[in-house]
């Protein structure tokens, strides 16, 4: 009887896994499709109505939204001509300026951009994500194709959650991309928590 | 993540994330530019999870209808492409879930590179090809498992097994893989193989 145990140590049986993962994203080998397949498809398609369209349950979700934006601009008005008519000037609690607040990363990468640019010379620690095929899945589901060299990689936490970090090919090669997945990261659901592009120093 | 679609040959195209938030926007073909992209792979993953063609582009259709309908849900967490392979692996893997005891047939490598007699090295065909040969419950959990990453406690879930079959149906189909692709050989532990489990061909 075969058994898990005895698949993951084999070579072969490791070589075919790889080749499967592969298999998934070849689009370059995927041979043509019946004619008549693909048109039955592009006929369903054409027979739905377009998003924009379906006016029917958006006019209902247009009219809880107007009705809501309504009243937080009367609330609004109200706020403002009372705090004008204040004799003395509001105060607020100091808290983060714009220029804090602002983010250069569209998600923060729990890492100062001098320790990521470090992982370069590092060897990489995949940590739960050390089995080749899970990580060319990961990969895959991010949107690159098999082969992609990991320029660096480290465990660590994000929000508390542990996480991959894993550096990737920039669009130039002064860059590279850093992202965070969840340590399932597959094909079907990356679990992506942040992604940045960092200038090599 | 504009980076992830295809490139055209001449003119620039809009990347797949381009075309689905099209599509969310309201335009009337893009989704079905969309589909063009990657009907090739999204066919093959469904023949490769389906029990006979029929299936398969029933499947599709219901696959990319799906598709259609909920693109504004899409989180753009993944590539575009990879929630579509999703999408249709899932509507093939829930037709066999709902249909577990009707009779298959193998789809055999002729259908799908019909006209191709000669002999070709390329790994992806091979492996296609070998894959064809397995029965499709076997087929289906290792696409699902190896191809496209699901755990085995999501497969065993669409497919309505139990854990234990879908690792034991994995087992097999890497096993008959291998021995079909000749990677035993190759790996050098014919000795192993030989030694635990006698050499079956599934012929169709």
């Amino acid at each position: 009887m075969d058994n898990g145990t005895e698949d993951d140590l084999d070579p072969a049986v490791e070589r075919v896994r790889r080749d499967l993962a592969a298999l998934g994203a070849d689009e370059d080998s995927a041979p043509d499709v019946p004619p008549e397949v693909t048109a039955r498809v592009i006929t369903a398609l054409r027979a739905e109505p377009a998003h924009a369209v379906r006016t029917t349950p958006l006019r209902r979700l247009q009219v809880i939204g107007m009705v809501v934006g309504l009243g937080a601009v009367v609330a609004g008005a109200i706020v403002g001509v009372t705090m004008l008519g204040r004799p003395e000037a509001p105060r607020f609690p100091v808290g983060p300026t714009a220029e804090k607040i602002t983010v250069d990363r569209p998600a923060a990468i729990p890492l100062p951009d001098p320790q990521v640019i470090a992982l370069l010379s590092q060897a990489p620690d995949y940590g739960p994500l050390a089995d080749p095929q899970r990580r060319g899945s990961c990969l895959g589901g991010l949107g690159y194709p098999p082969g992609t060299t990991v320029l660096g990689a480290q465990p660590l936490d994000m929000h508390g959650q542990p996480a991959v970090l894993m550096l990737l090919p920039g669009e130039t090669p002064e860059t590279v991309v850093a992202v965070v997945v969840e340590p399932g990261c597959n094909g079907a659901h990356t679990g992506l928590l942040a992604k940045s592009s960092v200038t090599r120093t | 993540m504009g980076t992830f679609g295809t490139v055209g040959e001449g003119e620039e195209q809009r990347t797949d994330s381009e075309l689905l938030a099209a599509h969310v926007a309201g335009e009337q073909y893009a989704f079905e530019e969309l589909f063009r992209r990657h009907h090739r792979q999204l066919y093959r993953l469904a023949q490769l999870t389906s029990r006979n063609p029929d299936d398969a582009a029933d499947a599709l259709q219901d696959a990319m209808l799906s598709a259609h309908r909920t693109a504004p849900a899409f989180r753009h967490d993944a590539a575009v492409s990879s929630w579509l392979y999703r999408i249709v692996v899932n509507a093939c893997l829930d037709r066999l879930r709902r249909n577990k005891t009707r009779p298959t047939t193998t789809l055999l490598d002729d259908t799908c590179h019909s006209g191709d007699p000669m002999p070709r090295v390329d790994t992806a065909i091979v492996v296609e090809r070998a894959l064809m040969r397995l029965p499709v419950e076997q087929r289906a959990a290792v696409v699902a498992v190896d191809m496209q990453g699901y755990s085995v406690v999501e497969t065993a879930r669409m497919l309505g097994i139990a854990e234990g079959t879908v690792k034991s149906r994995c087992s097999r189909a890497r096993r008959k893989l291998a021995q079909s692709l000749d990677y035993f050989a190759m790996e050098g532990t014919a000795a192993a193989s030989s030694s635990s489990n006698p050499p079956v061909m599934d012929t169709g």
